[in-house]
């Protein structure tokens, strides 16, 4: 049996450990190089010093009991003082095994190993342990099915330009609000203090007033939203290069693994037979210069805030059409929708970006009349909403193009829209577990239904397609059910 | 196909344990609201009903209506005083298996075994040590882990 890294016991003790300070300052306040200083202190903390004792002695305890080995292809995890428990987990049945390592913790030699099965309901991790990286190839030596095969070996190494152009593309204001609002709450007075000794909101306010200067007729006010949208979104820039520098991917035919990160280094081991479905994502100006990016869909991977299941970050059309894509997922293919929107159904896919533009001009003029004196401010908005607005037509639009559906041979291929990016997703038909149909009352004059089809994963993954025709949908789906066996749930046959 | 009841000993903890929770809960009202005596009666009136409610009908119940059936392919749970819950999962979707052991290996009726499988999880509460072995066993058995 292995014990986790002694760091744990911090990690245990750490909610607590605060109580530390009190005696440690007190110390420090009143140190004198002599016995009769150490004893007086002594005797002023040795309470607080047993309190903190006792914590320790609390969190050692803990990683004491918690005790790890892997035998006869399973992972065996037990711990707890009062109540055991005791974790079987199966090899066979591990989808994805995690090794982070932070640079706090490399001096250490230590890592944390995040081990996940297709189980669960919130995409949570079932097992994360904090090891000694020499415990860390335990797993791989000792667990088959994490065992690297012979045939299919193929390599994928991903260019620096290539991780700069997947962060600009997939970097969003909103996962850098995310990551400040992070730091904001969990660095409580330590952030507040930092933000007030660096008076950021003094130069944000100067440096606003200077912008605004230079363009004129923008208001300060509206500069200082633009300043905060765009450094939200820096840092959500740094955050993906940071995560994704040094991408490097290796496949065979039963594993794939995964290493990237330049300061928290991240080696993932996922089974090929536990991705449910691969989603190839882009967005307009990707679709405009025929890139793609690949991810997967197995449970484990990408379950990080902020994170995406990437596993080929960035590919040009022929990459993704002849050479890395079906190298690394061989029978993978994107097939031509069979079954798309018929022309009439233009109008469902714009109406909405259409209807927001109509509403907003005169809800912009009557805020102006109500308010005159910052009439400016709601003129700049005005503009800065329609483009938005603008530029959801022109996605409504090209996705009124290219979405659709076709089943072929066993696998599907769609392509729909959500939001602003551009899915197509590529899975075997076994993956489907639930296919729904809806039409509103006056679809059935127009004789058009939405589909949706619910694909297996580790939390509830659904696709819509707007606006077919329902006869093309009863005939594509007629077809499929007819040729379908009874779907079992995943069963695979045991791998030496 | 097997069947397994709750141990019967987990109820009495847990009625003492409700028993114990309302003396503190009163002990602690008499106490501080000695000076509105109404308040004070009327919280302790309050403790105590509930304390036997829970520990004397509620507990019983519960406990008389929780039971585990295993066949070979799957396990089913039923449970529920006025509404009747059924919980069924097939052997071959479960992913993992979590054992929980209370103190002294379990021999108060604290023994749970969690199944993990697609989609959530069914919890096996209050087994007895022996039916958490056999239980254990089984799933040994039909090859859903190793038990050590």
């Amino acid at each position: 049996m292995h014990r986790e890294h002694p760091l744990r016991i911090i990690r245990y003790s750490i909610k607590n450990i605060w109580l530390l300070v009190l005696p440690l300052v007190r110390l420090v306040y009143s140190y004198r190089v002599s016995p009769e200083a150490l004893m007086a202190w002594l005797r002023g903390a040795w309470f607080d010093l047993l309190i903190l004792l006792a914590i320790l002695g609390f969190g050692w305890l803990n990683w004491f009991f918690r005790e790890f080995t892997v035998e006869e292809g399973q992972l065996f995890i037990q711990d707890g003082i009062l109540f055991t428990r005791r974790r079987y987990v199966p090899g066979r049945n591990l989808t994805a095994l995690t090794i982070r390592q932070p640079p706090w913790l490399r001096p250490f030699r230590a890592a944390y190993l995040c081990a996940d099965t297709a189980a669960g309901l919130l995409g949570a991790t079932d097992i994360r342990l904090l090891i000694r990286l020499r415990d860390a190839e335990m797993f791989r030596r000792t667990l088959p099915h994490l065992r690297q095969g012979k045939r299919h070996n193929t390599h994928y190494k991903v260019d620096l330009w290539r991780i700069l152009l997947f962060s600009v593309l997939f970097s969003s204001s909103f996962y850098g609000s995310v990551y400040m609002a992070t730091f904001w709450f969990q660095g409580g007075r330590v952030a507040r203090d930092l933000i007030q000794e660096l008076r950021l909101t003094e130069r944000l306010n100067t440096l606003s007033e200077e912008v605004a200067g230079h363009l004129a007729g923008i208001p300060p006010a509206a500069v200082t939203v633009g300043l905060v949208i765009l450094s939200t979104w820096l840092l959500s820039f740094l955050a993906n290069l940071l995560r994704y520098f040094g991408f490097f991917i290796e496949s065979d035919k039963r594993l794939m693994y995964i290493h990237s990160g330049l300061f928290m280094r991240r080696r993932i081991t996922l089974r090929t037979q536990k991705i449910n479905f691969l989603d190839i994502r882009q967005n307009l100006l990707m679709k405009a210069f025929h890139l793609h990016t690949v991810a997967v869909n197995c449970p484990g991977y990408g379950t990080e805030r902020g994170s995406i299941p990437v596993c080929l970050p960035i590919l040009t059309g022929d990459e993704a059409d002849y050479t890395v894509l079906p190298k690394m997922f061989p029978g993978t293919r994107m097939t031509d929708n069979t079954l798309r929107p018929p022309w009439t159904s233009w109008w469902p896919y714009v109406s909405l970006p259409v209807f927001a533009a109509a509403a907003l001009m005169p809800a912009m003029q009557a805020a102006k009349q109500f308010f005159p004196a910052v009439d400016d401010i709601f003129a700049f908005l005005q503009i800065m909403l329609l483009i938005p607005i603008g530029w959801k037509f022109i996605i409504q639009n090209a996705a009124f193009r290219t979405s659709g559906v076709s089943i072929t041979g066993g696998r599907i291929c769609m392509r729909y829209c959500r939001f602003t990016t551009f899915h197509t997703i590529l899975a075997d038909t076994d993956c489907i577990v639930k296919v729904r149909i809806h039409r509103w009352f006056w679809q059935y004059w127009s004789g058009k239904c939405s589909l949706t089809f619910y694909l297996q994963a580790e939390t509830m993954r659904r696709f819509t397609l707007w606006s077919l025709k329902y006869d093309e949908v009863c005939a594509l789906l007629g077809e499929f059910l007819s040729t379908q066996t009874p779907i079992e749930p995943n069963e695979e046959t045991p791998q030496g | 196909m097997q069947e397994y009841r709750a141990d019967r000993a987990a109820g009495y903890l847990l009625c003492v344990c409700v028993c114990l929770a309302a003396g503190l809960l009163s002990g602690a009202a008499y106490l501080f609201l000695r000076r509105w005596a109404f308040v004070m009666y009327l919280c302790i009136g309050i403790f105590c009903t509930l304390a036997f409610l829970t520990g004397f009908v509620l507990t019983p119940l519960y406990f008389r209506s929780l039971r585990c059936i295993v066949t070979p392919h799957q396990i089913t749970c039923r449970s529920g005083i006025l509404l009747h819950r059924e919980k069924s999962v097939r052997m071959r979707t479960i992913q993992y298996v979590q054992i929980v052991t209370g103190p002294f290996d379990g021999a108060l009726g604290l023994n749970f075994i969690v199944l993990h499988v697609y989609g959530g999880s069914m919890q096996l509460f209050f087994l007895r040590r022996r039916d958490r072995r056999e239980i254990a066993r089984l799933l040994s058995q039909r090859g859903v882990f190793h038990a050590s």
